[in-house]
């Protein structure tokens, strides 16, 4: 071989070297993402190995939930009454959230939350969701920070039925997290700290949310009272003078409507300062129908010294 | 020595002109298969009122809550997009339309669960990973379980419109500033006082008027501009109400029959608004709407402005009996 085919021949060689090269590293590259991706999935993985593992015992544990879930409507649509009568009773300690007959354990994610405002927080809870007896569970994925790890539930609560109100700090609600074969409801950090905020508001208003208490009993027992001697104006608070004239006219009509129903306690997270110059305390809750089910919304304000129920304008 | 640098030089050159020409024509190729990154106007729906509160965003869309409370936001854009094409996009998702963007490459986004009759708005942008200009906005309102089903069964009852005929003829003008165009003179008041109105239910009016309740109970409003002019077509225009207005206590029928229909085609359409709520004493509409769609056109079909073919009456004229 002479010089200049040497010359060419190593010159090719580079290129040739230069191109594997190139298509090595890429190569490389592409399976060094795969492996950055892997890793990502086997840290969500080994997170959820509990899941994993306990996969037949979920299996058989949500059986057994569905038929508990049967067996509560069952028995919901034989002993309604009593199902009814728990319901008023929906303040009672429980450490669990209950839906129909099924009870759930809770997991916070923050776990540093104080004993207390966690009570506070179930009871609350086990009051907004009180009027629901059926419940599904469902795929959902929620990531969720919970024991110092990062996790990804794959299950949710699912309530069903009439009266779909809650308060809007509930609307990411239901992640479902198995812990010892148990189905644990996940308390999310963002509810703690909304029950933080209104544990400090009720502090600052004990006396109204006693009185809250009070005017609520009243109200509920107003059909039992002669009408002659219920105050209009210290039962309702009239936006203008056009509505007041309106409802003072027809007082009849007034309680006849408010005595079709009952209206429920508010949840703590459902008390608010009310924006404007006044500042006032004010409460949005539910008129219930004879089956203690939210209907309808309505306000409560702490006015004058006393409450009152907000009334909608004449003509809106 | 200096001959065999050349001919190093040349050889290179020649090897990497075609690797280059390979790397253009791939990223050329790559270029043409990736589709437009802009949201289906097809799929969702585009602004068509006039209304500045969205900024930038002019396209929203309903999609009614599933339990599973997820949707791939791929969806929403024009085009196919594979796996891998997807890698080159990132997603923000703001509660409001004023909020600043917070990027992420997850184009899966797990929604919240809406109250009954609420919605819940999520304010989408989406761009190529690595640009700074967003490619398009997406408004995505996540509408309350039973609305779509309400809306539907609402509208299937909507069949016997003789009521419509009871109502009476509206006046073509007020006066501005405003005064009452009926006679205190006519021996049947068939109006109430005209009233100021600045309200998202009827965008654009300015004064409204309502009737008073008729033998059996339903109701008409009319709604006229800031010249005092009757606003006779569109969001901005009155509409009969089967119940009259009066009823409006906890739960009410004019509530079920005439308020809560007109807000869940609002939604349904892709309007992110709720009910201004009971704090608000449910005057409003939470936000403006943009997009007035069939579920709207439907319900306005419903509950017409021009209820029947009685004739406008001018200012200082009594409706007949």
């Amino acid at each position: 071989m002479n010089n200049r085919k040497k010359l060419i021949f190593i010159t090719f060689f580079i290129a040739a070297l230069i191109i594997l090269s190139s298509i090595s590293i890429s190569f490389i590259n592409s399976f060094l993402m795969k492996s950055d991706k892997l890793t990502e999935k086997e840290k969500i993985q080994k997170n959820n190995d509990d899941l994993k593992r306990n996969h037949l015992d979920n299996k058989m544990l949500h059986q057994s939930q569905k038929l508990n879930m049967i067996v509560s409507e069952k028995k919901m649509n034989v002993e309604h009454s009593a199902c009814i009568d728990n319901k008023n009773d929906s303040t009672k300690t429980s450490n669990e959230f209950t839906i129909g007959e099924t009870s759930f354990p809770v997991a916070f994610e923050n776990d540093l939350t104080s004993q207390e405002l966690k009570q506070i927080l179930i009871n609350d809870m086990n009051h907004i969701f009180s009027h629901f007896k059926n419940y599904r569970i469902v795929d959902r994925k929620t990531n969720i920070h919970i024991e110092g790890k990062h996790l990804q539930s794959t299950k949710a609560l699912f309530c069903y039925g009439k009266g779909k109100y809650w308060p809007d700090e509930y609307n990411n609600f239901g992640a479902l997290i198995l812990k010892n074969n148990t189905y644990h409801l996940v308390i999310p950090q963002i509810l703690t700290e909304a029950y933080e905020r209104s544990m400090a508001l009720k502090q600052k208003h004990q006396l109204q949310y006693k009185a809250l208490d009070d005017f609520i009993s009243k109200v509920n027992t107003l059909s039992k009272m002669n009408s002659n001697e219920i105050e209009l104006d210290k039962l309702f608070d009239f936006n203008n003078a056009k509505s007041k004239k309106f409802y003072l006219n027809h007082p009849d009509h007034l309680l006849s409507q408010l005595s079709k129903y009952r209206i429920r306690k508010p949840a703590l997270l459902d008390y608010h300062i009310k924006s404007g110059e006044n500042k006032q305390l004010v409460a949005v809750t539910y008129f219930l129908d004879n089956n203690e089910i939210p209907i309808f919304e309505t306000a409560l304000i702490f006015k004058n010294n006393m409450w009152k129920i907000m009334l909608p304008d004449y003509g809106t | 020595m200096k001959k065999q640098f050349s001919m190093i030089t040349i050889g290179l050159i020649i090897c990497f002109i075609p690797m280059y020409l390979y790397a253009e024509l791939s990223r050329t190729l790559n270029v043409a298969i990736v589709p437009e990154v802009q949201f289906d106007t097809n799929t969702v729906h585009t602004k068509n009122l006039d209304v500045s509160d969205y900024g930038n965003y002019s396209k929203c869309v309903a999609l009614t809550y599933d339990p599973s409370a997820q949707v791939d936001l791929i969806s929403y854009l024009k085009g196919t997009w594979t796996e891998s094409l997807k890698e080159i996009l990132e997603w923000s998702i703001q509660s409001s339309a004023s909020g600043g963007e917070t990027w992420q490459e997850a184009s899966v986004h797990t929604y919240g669960r809406p109250s009954s009759d609420e919605i819940l708005a999520y304010y989408i942008s989406v761009r190529v990973k690595d640009t700074d200009d967003i490619s398009d906005r997406l408004i995505l309102v996540v509408v309350a379980e039973d609305t779509a089903t309400n809306y539907s069964n609402w509208l299937n009852q909507q069949t016997d419109t003789t009521w419509l005929e009871e109502l009476p003829a509206l006046y073509s003008s007020v006066q501005i500033p405003i005064s009452s165009p009926e006679p205190a003179t006519c021996s049947v008041q068939k109006w109430d006082d005209p009233e100021t109105i600045d309200s998202y239910f009827h965008p654009g009016a300015s004064v409204e008027i309502r009737s008073l309740a008729t033998t059996n109970g339903h109701g008409h409003q009319a709604c006229y501009d800031s010249s005092g002019n009757l606003i006779t077509s569109g969001l901005g225009a009155g509409t009969a109400d089967m119940e009259h207005c009066s009823d409006w206590l906890f739960g009410s029928t004019h509530w079920e029959q005439d308020v809560a229909p007109f807000i869940w085609a609002a939604q349904l359409d892709g309007n992110p608004v709720n009910s201004s709520g009971a704090l608000d004493l449910w005057r409003n509409l939470s936000h403006p709407m943009l997009h007035k769609g069939n579920q709207l056109d439907s319900y306005l079909a419903a509950r017409p402005t021009i209820a029947n073919d009685k004739n406008p009456l001018n200012k200082g004229q009594c409706a007949s009996e």
